[in-house]
């Protein structure tokens, strides 16, 4: 049966894309205008996306996860930096020691003594860790905030870097290789010498390198993620440049670049107009799979203390927990603390994974099925 | 083909220049104080004779930081290229070689038993603390490379014979899953589950002398977990590209011949449209170069297993900067190597493929 269904489509396919209009089945007595549907390429491959059983998953994944972040913290009760858990009240008693000279009375003479008080502090709150409850349905962290609400916030923090990342690095991706794969000859040369030498650069220690220089700049917390951005995609762009400049040349040869050739349009125009909306269903499919990509280095970074800052929440920052003096501790007896975050990360790389590759298929005129 | 390796060896010299330009580079604008003055810090502060700070200022002038950065990176890559690395802050290494100790009048000392005293020779050269750390890095890596292909390959060529089966859609759901995997998330996983709560596998380093096996086997038994971590991590991404290989091939037309002639379904799979898939495998080897020896930051980390990893995590992390500026080079280097590699394979395993003085397409 599915393969009859199959059968159709194939058809179906074959013909759009030569005339855009589609017979459908002709039945008896029904006239052509009936008959006829209209399936743009956009539909084609819609409808091949939506039909790969992966690529819906991964749909529905991503939309719950954009649910869980955005529309999360409005009907959490607790904030991103609200510290709620179970706490105790505690004084600090610093010991100080001074040694003064004073008169001994009995012997008349000065005596060196040692006096020892205490300083006790104001009474501070300290959190505990705490397990699940309904109040809190992850428990609470080392610090009492709130450990769902942290992963919501941490969400929105790595869908929204991910998401600019990926789009800042695809626009500058599609700039340099359009103007290489074009005009070709010296452009292309200086473009795509300088494109493998940012692909020869080692990614991690070099991302370590440049978010660690945001710490001696002394980058405020609150703009320290747009910095980390920045970084992101100057190391991140060159793998887009370099599969549209791909793209590009074989684009080039076309006739239909010859036909625009022809009829005398301005070079801008046959790049943005012509060239460009040609390669991009490659470029929609680097993205997506590029965007689990930037989530996964950017929790890497906050994991290793030098991605997004604390107070703020990231789900890096929430598995980093479980290293470092304390960290034993929580990785042991804590793991609703520091395992919710790192599933958040696979789901949402994952989401995209399946997305990405859905639309490669989908966009792909070879893979029929 | 000669004509082809010496264009791609001078446009490799020009990128490995690229990569020291930009690595320099973020070195240097950096703010405050620059790393040897940061290193020296405290003992400046305590100077009296100015040794300290004439020893910091022929430190300075190695790496060129007492010039304008222009003139400074020519002075630092002048120093590279004469095998000047520098030395590193943190790590020092036996070299393995002994050293005679000789009197302030060059006679050997000895002894009771009038054997001449020997002192081990250690080093803190950048360059050979990359050399001896690899070696255990690259063993792992080998480890964990082979057992990839050993899964992923059949794996690829069972999804792509089993295409939108059942078989497809599991492999394809574990792949995904291995490849969005987090290191130091699944790393942390593996200890907790497997060291901490069952306690099958030891939870840090790669010795244990109370463990009461063989050397040998406490070794392996160290190594579970990290090349679990190596190996699940990087299945998907090779078994994903075996599967569309092989699937490229199996449209063949070839292949539909081979089918023609009555060819059992084995014999037109394995023998004629696998070997086929083996083609473009051989660009693998470009990404395969650095992750060998460059070793595995975070899980080695994780593991506190003792390689160029874990080294390249503390040195970023302590400020070790001679050592971060070598170990990025390797690493660029090894990416340059590996890529030149596997074009020239390329060429050598596909005999359709020519390589031309031309520029790539």
């Amino acid at each position: 049966m599915d393969n009859q269904r199959d059968d159709k489509e194939m058809l179906k396919n074959v013909e759009s894309v030569q005339g855009e209009a589609v017979c459908e089945t002709p039945n008896k007595e029904v006239s052509l205008a009936d008959s006829v549907k209209i399936v743009s390429p956009g539909q084609m491959v819609l409808r091949r996306f939506f039909r790969s059983k992966l690529s819906l998953l991964g749909l529905v994944m991503l939309v719950s996860l954009f649910l869980f972040s955005f529309l999360g913290p409005v009907l959490s009760k607790w904030g991103e930096v609200e510290a709620t858990g179970d706490f105790k009240w505690v004084t600090s008693i610093l010991p100080h020691q001074i040694t003064v000279q004073e008169l001994n009375e009995e012997t008349g003479l000065m005596e060196n003594v040692t006096y020892i008080f205490y300083e006790v502090s104001d009474p501070y709150k300290v959190y505990s860790k705490t397990y699940p409850s309904w109040t809190h349905w992850l428990g609470t962290d080392q610090y009492g905030y709130d450990v769902v609400t942290r992963l919501m916030y941490g969400g929105r923090v790595s869908l929204a870097l991910g998401f600019i990342v990926i789009f800042a690095e695809i626009l500058i991706g599609i700039f340099m290789g359009a103007l290489a794969g074009y005009f070709g000859g010296w452009v292309d040369q200086v473009i795509m010498r300088v494109v493998d030498i940012f692909n020869c650069l080692p990614g991690m220690p070099i991302l370590m390198l440049a978010s660690s220089l945001l710490d001696s700049w002394g980058i405020p917390a609150r703009v320290r993620i747009f910095y980390l951005m920045g970084i992101l995609t100057f190391f991140g762009w060159s793998g887009a440049a370099r599969m549209v400049r791909g793209q590009i040349l074989g684009l080039r040869e076309q006739e239909f670049m010859v036909a625009a050739e022809a009829t005398g349009l301005s070079t801008k125009r046959k790049i943005f107009k012509h060239l460009i909306p040609n390669v991009m269903p490659q470029i929609i499919v680097s993205a997506t799979l590029g965007l689990g990509g930037v989530i996964l280095s950017e929790s890497t970074l906050s994991y290793l203390g030098i991605g997004i800052p604390f107070p703020y929440a990231a789900w890096g920052t929430m598995i980093s927990s479980t290293s470092g003096a304390n960290g034993r501790d929580i990785l042991q007896n804590y793991p609703n603390i520091w395992v919710p975050a790192g599933i958040c990360i696979v789901f949402a790389v994952l989401a995209f994974n399946f997305i990405g590759d859905g639309l490669r298929d989908a966009f792909d005129p070879k893979m029929r099925r | 083909m000669l004509k082809y390796i010496v264009k791609r060896l001078s446009l490799s010299v020009l990128i490995l220049f690229g990569v020291s330009v930009i690595i320099y580079g973020l070195i240097r604008i950096k703010p405050g104080l620059d790393f040897i003055e940061a290193k020296y810090y405290s003992q400046l502060q305590q100077d009296s004779t100015g040794e300290v700070r004439k020893m910091v200022e022929r430190q300075r002038e190695i790496y060129g930081l007492t010039s304008p950065i222009l003139q400074g990176y020519f002075k630092w890559l002048s120093n590279i290229l004469q095998g000047e690395w520098g030395n590193s802050f943190i790590f020092t290494i036996n070299t393995g070689e002994l050293e005679y100790l000789v009197d302030a009048n060059g006679q050997p000392i000895l002894d009771g038993q009038g054997n001449q005293l020997t002192r081990a020779v250690s080093s803190s050269n950048v360059l050979d603390i990359i050399a001896t750390k690899s070696q255990i890095s690259f063993i792992i890596a080998l480890i964990a490379t082979v057992f990839q292909f050993l899964i992923a390959i059949p794996l690829g060529v069972i999804s792509a014979t089993k295409q939108y089966g059942i078989v497809d859609y599991t492999v394809a759901i574990l792949a995904m899953t291995g490849i969005s995997l987090p290191s130091f998330f699944f790393g942390a996983f593996l200890l907790r589950l497997f060291s901490i709560q069952l306690g099958w596998f030891p939870y840090a380093g790669l010795t244990d002398p109370n463990s009461g096996l063989p050397p040998f086997w406490d070794k392996v038994h160290h190594l579970v977990l990290p090349l679990t971590v190596l190996i699940i991590l990087s299945i998907g991404g090779l078994m994903r590209y075996t599967r569309t290989n092989m699937l490229e091939v199996m449209n063949a037309d070839y292949i539909r011949t081979a089918r023609a002639k009555g060819l059992s379904e084995h014999k037109v799979i394995y023998r004629h449209a696998f070997r086929n898939t083996l083609i473009p495998l051989v660009t693998i080897f470009a990404g395969i170069l650095p992750s060998l020896f460059g070793g595995a930051m975070i899980t080695e980390t994780i593991f506190s297993i003792d390689g160029i990893g874990k080294a390249a995590y503390k040195a970023v992390t302590q400020g070790d900067i001679p050592f971060v500026m070598a170990y990025n080079l390797f690493l660029a280097l090894l990416t340059v190597i590996g890529t030149l590699l596997s074009d020239i394979m390329y060429a050598v395993v596909d005999p359709r493929v020519k390589l031309t003085g031309g520029t790539r397409g």
